[in-house]
């Protein structure tokens, strides 16, 4: 009796009247499985649709998730270009000839005359200076250190917090669209693993909340039927016609009801199992 | 001393509701769990008087789970909770009675009923 009120609120008293027993256990068979099937059922007659409309957000979304990369990438980079002119500054500045001629400079003119001017001329200055090329290559080697370091940072962070979120963004949105049956995977326990064990919290209570309606909506159109049954029979036919459109009114509230939950899609277990 | 009961369900308001059910001087909530797995590991730690499960669950549902508590507890009180429908309740008390899962309640079920059920179980 799935379709008792197929011709919309006013054929109640259809054509294919069967026995009240048979109307229920077929409900019993079928309408269950369609409700907790949901969207699945659905989906099928609205693919097409769908994919052409998936495809055009999935374009949107892919937009969305790069921003954050590429404002990320172009913070390391800054960060990494500042680094490197910093050390290079450094290691140029200490490369100069300028550098070492105005040290030497500097000594011959604290020099007391003539008094070791003499010997400041002999000196060696190569080997006085050699610990300004060490530093140098000190230098080139924290720079290096120092961009390893940035470039494992980008690294992590795209890995622990864009990839996560990107994924995250990605299954809320696919449940925001109703399928309830996806989850969010929790890989950490930090804030982005909090945030996906919620959203999943939230899936949950969702279900069960669209499932005890959906259970709920069946036992009503039961219920419903068998007062329809009883009333038909009522001697008074005006009251029984008044109660009737009551009746349909009701049932139809109700089809909206199922229908409503059945647009979802929700997550199952197999039971053949057992 | 009260009987401790762990309360489990993949849904925070069911739990609520069912811990609400529980609400007595002689039934104390010891803990929740939201998913099979968890579900285990609260039981061993916690070896609680009874145990309500859900069946639908994320990660482990409340088959799998009842059974690993059952295999390494014989006498545990188990009692299933899920939304099924009626026609498959008679199913699944045969399936949970071969696994020595005490009771079957289906939801929505009235807080009454849940305690009845509960306090049934934990008086055999």
């Amino acid at each position: 009796m799935n379709e008792i009120n197929g011709e919309g609120g006013s054929s109640w008293d259809g054509v294919d009247r069967r026995t009240e027993q048979e109307r229920k256990g077929e409900r019993r068979d079928h309408n269950w499985r369609d409700v907790q099937k949901g969207g699945e059922r659905r989906a099928g007659t609205e693919r097409r649709k769908g994919e052409r409309r998936k495809a055009a957000k999935e374009r949107r979304q892919s937009a969305v998730f790069s921003d954050l990369k590429k404002k990320l990438l172009i913070y390391f980079l800054l960060v990494v270009f500042v680094c490197i002119a910093i050390t290079v500054e450094l290691i140029i500045e200490v490369g100069e000839p300028k550098l070492t001629d105005q040290m030497t400079e500097l000594i011959l003119v604290q020099a007391e005359e003539h008094a070791v001017l003499d010997a400041a001329e002999g000196f060696d200055y190569e080997s006085i200076y050699e610990p300004l090329d060490h530093l140098q290559i000190r230098m080139m080697i924290v720079l290096g250190i120092v961009m390893a370091a940035v470039f494992f940072t980008l690294f992590f962070f795209i890995k622990d917090v864009a990839g996560p979120l990107d994924e995250m963004v990605q299954t809320a949105k696919e449940i925001s669209r109703g399928n309830l049956a996806k989850t969010v995977p929790v890989y950490t326990k930090d804030e982005i693993g909090q945030l996906g064990g919620i959203i999943n919290d939230i899936t949950a209570d969702f279900q069960e909340v669209l499932l005890m309606v959906g259970k709920i909506s069946l036992s009503a159109a039961d219920a419903t039927d068998v007062i329809h049954n009883r009333v038909e029979v009522l001697k008074e036919k005006q009251i029984s016609d008044e109660i009737q459109e009551q009746l349909n009114v009701l049932y139809k509230d109700i089809r909206e009801l199922k229908s409503l939950v059945e647009s979802f899609r929700f997550y199952q277990i197999d039971l053949d199992k057992l | 001393m009260p009987s401790t009961v762990l309360v489990v369900d993949d849904s925070t308001f069911m739990r609520n509701r069912i811990k609400e059910a529980l609400k007595d001087d002689d039934i104390e909530v010891v803990g929740e769990a939201k998913d099979g797995d968890e579900a285990v590991e609260l039981f061993r730690q916690l070896k609680p008087d009874l145990v309500t499960m859900d069946v639908t669950m994320r990660n482990t549902d409340g088959f799998t789970a009842a059974e690993t508590i059952l295999s390494e507890y014989p006498d545990a009180r188990v009692v299933l909770l899920t939304l099924r429908q009626e026609e498959e309740k008679h199913f699944l008390e045969e399936a949970a009675e071969k696994m020595g899962i005490r009771a079957v309640i289906l939801k929505p079920f009235t807080p009454e009923e849940l305690k009845a059920a509960v306090v049934k179980v934990l008086n055999e």
